[in-house]
């Protein structure tokens, strides 16, 4: 959540893979919010595969953040299109592929910045899949970005490598010193030469170099706590696996981790997409609907709780 | 709570359970048997970043948190030392005594299925025989006659000793078994009287 002036929050939702649901998600946690009385802005962040429009039920959304790039607009409110929701607006992704799906990081942080100054209760981005710089920079706009998987080992493992990397990049964003940068870089590729596995690895070669910048570094990660939502759960058990998600973030990472819930498996929602249609608007009554309307309460008034079971 | 930047194996036992140190004993309970599913060999989610080695670790770690925050007093110490006021208590041995194990509710529900839990000399026993506990070993570590043991996961309501000793018997065997002395005593009376125990 990110306070500016009135309460705003930002919430953008991410995950190493793609398929996992992250467009789902947002359209929905946006309607559910609505639901709650909020007024809700979802971006379509993907900018090289933009397609929340679709799960809204629009087809061809009239403005777009291309033409807010290529147009050189000064305010987003020109690309903000009506969803028929009430309190629900969208701004979509770019529709020519090829225009942003690389953002240069002038344009990354142009979007940035007029996306903070929308005027909304809660604003949800959806973020394009992996692990490129400028979609570490969207999930950074905020501290609370939510990270999304699926029970799968391998979206669990894409999960944390999205952890891992949009941790390291925070600190290279922070980092000033040359040659903390350098080893900052060597320390994102997961096989590195030096041998650098975990940011407390990468904390003890900090303070060799300066004991400041590694202060500097852990205090900067005091107010970071992303959260997380598995999607696509089966069975208890399943869910649980946020547990221990959450459990791997304290003791591998010492990342405070929130875990705000689950949504479970529904045959119903890949209908829905095929159909174009909300998902919220088919099935209001569905044990998914009651999922993501149990998340949004949580954050629908910076609660934040965590999810638990029973 | 806050979680500071810094290594399990460097970590307190409030941060080893990921729980705040105001937190009550519900609380503890209740994360202490999260970790203790969570932190298992082949568990889900974990693999990829601890070796089986460090799970072994880390599990044995929430055991001895566990140990010394589950007892108030031991946990009164362990606060002391935190603020540096004390020396460090020892852990309560862990050892391979029965009276030291904790069941999980999952334990529990692999041994009694989806059975109602209403503390019954059968459930104790099928407790005990999960556990692949002799009586004789029970007996041993308890104090406990074999013969009172029997007789409870029996309920020979004609040779049960009198309430006063078969509550001091029904805490120490729960206490063994890992289970809640007080809900199984007080299951477990009610269970007797409603077939006809009468020796108050």
């Amino acid at each position: 959540m990110d306070k500016v002036k009135k309460q705003r929050y930002i919430w953008a939702i991410a995950g190493g893979k793609g398929g996992i649901g992250k467009s789902f998600v947002a359209a929905n946690l946006g309607i559910a919010l609505c639901e709650r009385g909020k007024k809700v802005i979802v971006v379509d962040a993907d900018l090289g595969g933009a397609n929340l429009h679709t799960l809204l039920g629009i087809p061809q959304p009239p403005m777009s953040l291309d033409e807010f790039i290529r147009e050189g607009m000064r305010s987003m409110k020109g690309v903000l299109t009506e969803t028929g929701i009430p309190n629900l607006h969208l701004i979509a992704g770019a529709q020519d592929i090829l225009a942003l799906s690389n953002p240069k990081q002038s344009q990354t942080q142009k979007i940035i910045k007029h996306i903070c100054s929308l005027d909304a209760d809660h604003i949800i981005i959806d973020l394009a899949t992996g692990m490129a710089p400028s979609v570490f920079d969207f999930f950074l706009i905020s501290d609370n970005g939510i990270i999304l998987c699926t029970p799968e080992p391998t979206s669990l493992e894409n999960a944390y490598q999205f952890i891992r990397g949009v941790f390291f990049h925070r600190w290279m964003n922070m980092a000033t010193d040359k040659e903390i940068r350098k080893l900052i870089e060597v320390a994102m590729d997961t096989n590195n030469p030096e041998g650098i596995r975990t940011p407390l690895d990468l904390l003890e070669r900090v303070d060799k170099l300066d004991k400041e910048t590694g202060r500097m570094l852990r205090v900067g990660m005091q107010d970071f706590r992303p959260r997380l939502i598995l999607n696509k759960t089966r069975n208890r058990k399943e869910a649980e696996l946020g547990f221990a998600v959450r459990s791997v973030c304290r003791k591998y990472f010492g990342l405070e981790l929130c875990y705000l819930g689950h949504i479970l498996y529904d045959h119903n929602v890949y209908l829905a997409v095929q159909r174009g249609q909300p998902f919220f608007q088919d099935y209001p009554g569905s044990d998914v609907t009651e999922c993501i309307r149990d998340i949004a309460s949580r954050i629908s008034d910076e609660r934040g709780l965590e999810w638990s079971l029973s | 709570m806050v979680t500071q930047l810094k290594s399990w194996r460097e970590q307190n036992y409030y941060e080893i359970l990921e729980i705040s140190s105001k937190a009550a004993e519900e609380e503890i309970r209740v994360a202490y048997e999260k970790l203790h599913t969570i932190y298992t060999p082949n568990s889900p989610g974990i693999t990829l970043f601890f070796n089986a080695e460090e799970v072994k670790e880390i599990h044995d770690k929430i055991e001895e948190a566990y140990r010394v925050l589950r007892d108030p007093r031991s946990q009164r110490d362990y606060d002391l030392v935190l603020r540096g006021e004390g020396a460090m208590p020892p852990a309560p041995s862990p050892g391979a005594t029965v009276t030291q194990r904790i069941l999980s509710s999952k334990e529990i529900k692999e041994a009694l299925g989806d059975a109602e839990i209403t503390w019954s000399g059968e459930q104790l026993r099928n407790i005990r025989q999960h556990l692949s506990l002799e009586l004789n070993e029970v007996s041993a570590q308890t104090k406990v006659g074999k013969h009172n043991l029997k007789t409870i996961e029996e309920e020979d309501i004609e040779v049960l000793p009198p309430l006063v000793y078969l509550k001091g018997f029904l805490r120490t065997y729960a206490k063994a078994l890992g289970l809640d002395p007080h809900q199984v005593t007080e299951d477990y009376i009610e269970g007797i009287k409603g077939k006809g125990y009468q020796k108050d």
